[in-house]
C-alpha cells in the first residue's frame, strides 16, 4: 500500500507536469518566454525526482527494491521513464508540439498509480528471468507507443494546420517529416519490446491450469494487446505498402496506443 | 564614457556605391590601426564593417574627427568630399545606445536578422587581437553582444518571413525535416521561380531541376544553382521526382490537374509534395491542394504569410526596444558606478587621513589621555568624516544614478560637473580619474 508521503509526492509530480503541459499549451497559442521554456525544465526535472523519490520511499516500504512489483510501482514507473524519453527527445531534437500531447499522459499515469495503485497489488505467480524480461519489454513498449501517440497527434495538428494555412501555428508543433521520423522510430522500438514482451508473456502459460488455458488466452489483457500488435505490424508496413503514409500511420499509432492503455488497464485490474 | 564617440555610415545615411567603397578588408583595419595609436597612444579603437555600415567605434582619447576622416581617406584613396557628407556621428551615451541597437539589430535594414550579432562579436575579437580594445569599448562591446543575444532569443522579431521566398522556404521546412535527400523542381525559369528557387538552392537540397519549354532557357537558370535542366515533356517524370515544386510558368491554364496529381502519388509512393504555385494564372488546379499529401501554396498564401510576419514583428520590435533599454540603463548604471567609484574611494581616503593626522597631533600634545580616551576620540573622528562626507557622496551618487529609468530624469551632464566639482573641492591627487 502506498503511504499517504508517496501518494502526496506523486501528487505534486502530477501537478509539476500539469505545470509543463499547461507551459507548453501557452507555447503553442505563441505566447512563450526564455522564461517559460526554462521552467518547464525545471518543472520537469523535479517532477522526475519527486516521482523517483516516491519509488524508493514505495520500494523501501515494501521491502524490495525488485522494479515493477506492484500496480503503483508499475506506473509510476511507467510515468517515470516516459518523461525521461521526452526530456531526451526535447534536449536532442527538439518538438515543440511533444509536451503538449505527452505531458498529460505523464499526469494520467501519475494520477492512476496515486488514486488506483494501491487497489489491486499485482500477483505474479511466476518469479523467473523470463518474467522479468516479459515486464521489462512491455512496460518499455508501452512508454515507446506513448511517445509515438503523442508525435502522431502533432503530426495530425500540423497536418491539419498546414492545410488551413496557418504556418506560424504549425511551425509550433514541429515539422511533419520530423514528426514522422520520430513516430516511426518509437513504433520500431515499441513493436520490437511489445512482441518479446507477448512471447515470454506466453510463459504464463504454464503456471496456468490446463482448463483456464483457453480462457485466459481470450482474456481482455492478451485480446487487446495482439490487435495492438497487429495495429502496430501496419504501421511499420508503410515504407513496404505507401498507402499507409502520413495520416494513417498517425491515426494508427494513436489506435494503437488506446489499445495498450486497455491493456494496463486490464494489467492493474488484473482481468 | 570617457570620451566615447562613433563616427560611420549605414544604409540610412549612405547609397551603397559610397558604402561599398568604404568596406573594410583586414589590411585595412590594420592601417587605420596603427595611423589611429601613432598619433593617440591611449586610443580605443574598434571598426565595425558590414555590407550595411562602416562605424569607427573610439574611445580613451579625443581624436579630431578631420584626423578620423582623413584616415579613411587615405586608406580608401578616396577624397573626404566623397564620403564625408554621409558620415554620422554620435558621442557618449548617444554612441553606447547605437552600438545597443546595432547588436540588436534594430538599426539593420531587416530587423531581425541574425548576422550582425556575429558582425560586432569579430568586431570585437579583431580589436582585441590587435589590442585596441580597452577599458571602455570591450565592457561596452560585450554588453551590447549580451543585449543582442537577449533580444533575439527572447522576441520573435527573428522569426516569420520576409519576402515572397521566405514564406516559401518556411512552408517547405515546416513539411521537410532534411533537404539533403529532396528533390526541389522549378516548373519555368522566369525571375520570380528562379528567386524563389535560390532560396531553396540554401537548403542544400539533393537535387534541384528547372523545367522550361526552351531548354536552353533552363539551363542557363539551373547551371548556376548546380540543378539540371529539362523540358516540359518531362513535367510528369519530374513531378513523381520531386518533393518540392516552385511553378511560375506564364499559361494561362492549368498545367497540372486534380486528376494528373492523383494520377502520379501512387507511382510517387504517396510521399508528401509540396507546391509552391506563384504564376498568375495559377499552374496548379485549385483542387489539387485538396489530395492528401499535397500541400498547394499560391501567391496569395505566401504573400498573407509576409503580411502576418511582418506584422508580428512590430510587435517584436516594441519588445525589443524595451530589451534594449533595459540592457542600456544597467551599462550606463555600471559605467557610472565605475566612474564614480574611485571618487568616492578618494574622498573617504582623504577625509580619514586628515582625521588621522590630527587624531595623532592631539594625542601628541596630551599624553595623559588613557587607552579608552583615545580609543573614544578616535571614533568620533571617524563618525565626523562619514556625516561630512555623506550628504556631498549622497548627492554624487543620486546625480550618476539619475540615467536610471526608475530614478528622476536629469541632464547627464549635471553627474559628470558634479563629479569634477567634488574632485576640485576636495582637492583629489591627479591618480583619481578625472570627470570626462
Amino acid at each position: 500500500m502506498p503511504t499517504l508521503l508517496q501518494i502526496a509526492l506523486l501528487l505534486i509530480s502530477a501537478g509539476l507536469f500539469a505545470a509543463c503541459a499547461a507551459a507548453a499549451l501557452l507555447k503553442d497559442r505563441g505566447h512563450s518566454t526564455n522564461m517559460v521554456a526554462r521552467g518547464v525544465w525545471m518543472c520537469r526535472g523535479i517532477a522526475i525526482a519527486l516521482a523517483i523519490l516516491s519509488l524508493i520511499l514505495h520500494s523501501a516500504d515494501r521491502g524490495s527494491f525488485w522494479p515493477l512489483e506492484d500496480n503503483f510501482d508499475a506506473l509510476v514507473w511507467l510515468a517515470v521513464m516516459l518523461g525521461i524519453v521526452v526530456a531526451y527527445i526535447q534536449l536532442r531534437h527538439p518538438i515543440g508540439g511533444l509536451d503538449l500531447f505527452a505531458a498529460p499522459i505523464v499526469v494520467l499515469m501519475l494520477l492512476a498509480a496515486a488514486f488506483f495503485g494501491s487497489n489491486l497489488p499485482r500477483d505474479y505467480h511466476l518469479y523467473s528471468a523470463w518474467l522479468t524480461v516479459h515486464r521489462v519489454c512491455s512496460f518499455g513498449g508501452v512508454v515507446m507507443f506513448a511517445v509515438a501517440a503523442a508525435t502522431s497527434t502533432a503530426w495530425l495538428i500540423s497536418n491539419d494546420r498546414l492545410r488551413r494555412k496557418q504556418l506560424a501555428a504549425a511551425r509550433r508543433v514541429g515539422s511533419l517529416e520530423q514528426l514522422e521520423r520520430v513516430n516511426y522510430l518509437m513504433v520500431t522500438l515499441g513493436f520490437a519490446m511489445l512482441s518479446v514482451g507477448l512471447i515470454t508473456g506466453f510463459g504464463r502459460l504454464t503456471a496456468v491450469p490446463a482448463d483456464e488455458r483457453i480462457q485466459w488466452l481470450a482474456s481482455p489483457k492478451i485480446t487487446l494487446a495482439a490487435v495492438a500488435w497487429l495495429v502496430y505490424a501496419l504501421v511499420l508496413h508503410a515504407p513496404i505498402n505507401p498507402v499507409f503514409r502520413g495520416k494513417r500511420v498517425a491515426q494508427l499509432s494513436i489506435g494503437g496506443f488506446l489499445l495498450i492503455t486497455g491493456v494496463v488497464v486490464a494489467v492493474q485490474f488484473n482481468v | 564614457m570617457n570620451h566615447l564617440r562613433v563616427l560611420g555610415l549605414n544604409h540610412t545615411t549612405a547609397p551603397i556605391d559610397v558604402r561599398e567603397r568604404l568596406a573594410f578588408a583586414p589590411e585595412h583595419l590594420m592601417r587605420l590601426n596603427s595611423l589611429v595609436k601613432d598619433a593617440n597612444p591611449n586610443a580605443e579603437l574598434i571598426v565595425l564593417s558590414t555590407c550595411n555600415r562602416v562605424e569607427l567605434y573610439t574611445a580613451g582619447t579625443i581624436i579630431a574627427r578631420d584626423d578620423l576622416v582623413n584616415a579613411l581617406s587615405l586608406l580608401f584613396d578616396l577624397s573626404p568630399q566623397q564620403f564625408a557628407p554621409h558620415l554620422f556621428e554620435h558621442h557618449k551615451q548617444a554612441a553606447a545606445a547605437h552600438l545597443f541597437r546595432v547588436a540588436s539589430s534594430l538599426d539593420s535594414m531587416i530587423a531581425g536578422e541574425t548576422q550582425i550579432l556575429g558582425q560586432v562579436r569579430d568586431a570585437l575579437a579583431r580589436s582585441v587581437q590587435l589590442n585596441s580594445a580597452g577599458g571602455v569599448l570591450a565592457p561596452l562591446f560585450q554588453k551590447a553582444l549580451a543585449a543582442g543575444k537577449d533580444v533575439l532569443s527572447s522576441t520573435a522579431i527573428s522569426g516569420g518571413a520576409s519576402g515572397v521566398a521566405g514564406a516559401a522556404v518556411a512552408y517547405a521546412k515546416q513539411v521537410f525535416d532534411d533537404f539533403s535527400s529532396k528533390h526541389i523542381l522549378s516548373i519555368g525559369a522566369g525571375k520570380m521561380g528562379l528567386l524563389v528557387l535560390a532560396g531553396f538552392s540554401r537548403l542544400a537540397p539533393g537535387k534541384l531541376s528547372v523545367i522550361s519549354r526552351d531548354i536552353e532557357k533552363a539551363s542557363r537558370a539551373a547551371e548556376p544553382l548546380g540543378g539540371t535542366a529539362y523540358t516540359m515533356d518531362d513535367l510528369q517524370q519530374q513531378l513523381i521526382a520531386a518533393d518540392v515544386v516552385v511553378s511560375s510558368t506564364a499559361a494561362r491554364q492549368p498545367i497540372v490537374t486534380r486528376a494528373m496529381l492523383e494520377r502520379l502519388m501512387p507511382r510517387r509512393r504517396y510521399r508528401p509534395l509540396l507546391v509552391i504555385d506563384i504564376a498568375v494564372p495559377r499552374d496548379f488546379e485549385h483542387a489539387a491542394g485538396e489530395i492528401d499529401g499535397v500541400f498547394l501554396y499560391d501567391l496569395d498564401d505566401l504573400q498573407r504569410e509576409v503580411d502576418r510576419s511582418v506584422a508580428g514583428r512590430h510587435g517584436a520590435i516594441d519588445a525589443a526596444t524595451q530589451i534594449v533599454e533595459r540592457h542600456l540603463s544597467d551599462y550606463f548604471a555600471w559605467e557610472s558606478q565605475r566612474a564614480i567609484g574611485p571618487t568616492i574611494d578618494a574622498i573617504y581616503a582623504r577625509g580619514n587621513a586628515l582625521a588621522k593626522d590630527e587624531f595623532e597631533s592631539f594625542v601628541d600634545a596630551h599624553p595623559e589621555l588613557d587607552a579608552k580616551s583615545k580609543d573614544q576620540l578616535e571614533r568620533a573622528m571617524k563618525r565626523l568624516v562619514n556625516k561630512l562626507l555623506h550628504a556631498p557622496v549622497a548627492a554624487l551618487k543620486q546625480a550618476h544614478h539619475s540615467h536610471r529609468p526608475d530614478s528622476t530624469p536629469a541632464d547627464p551632464r549635471d553627474a559628470d560637473k558634479y563629479l569634477h566639482a567634488v574632485q576640485k573641492l576636495f582637492q583629489l591627487d591627479d591618480d583619481t580619474p578625472r570627470a570626462p
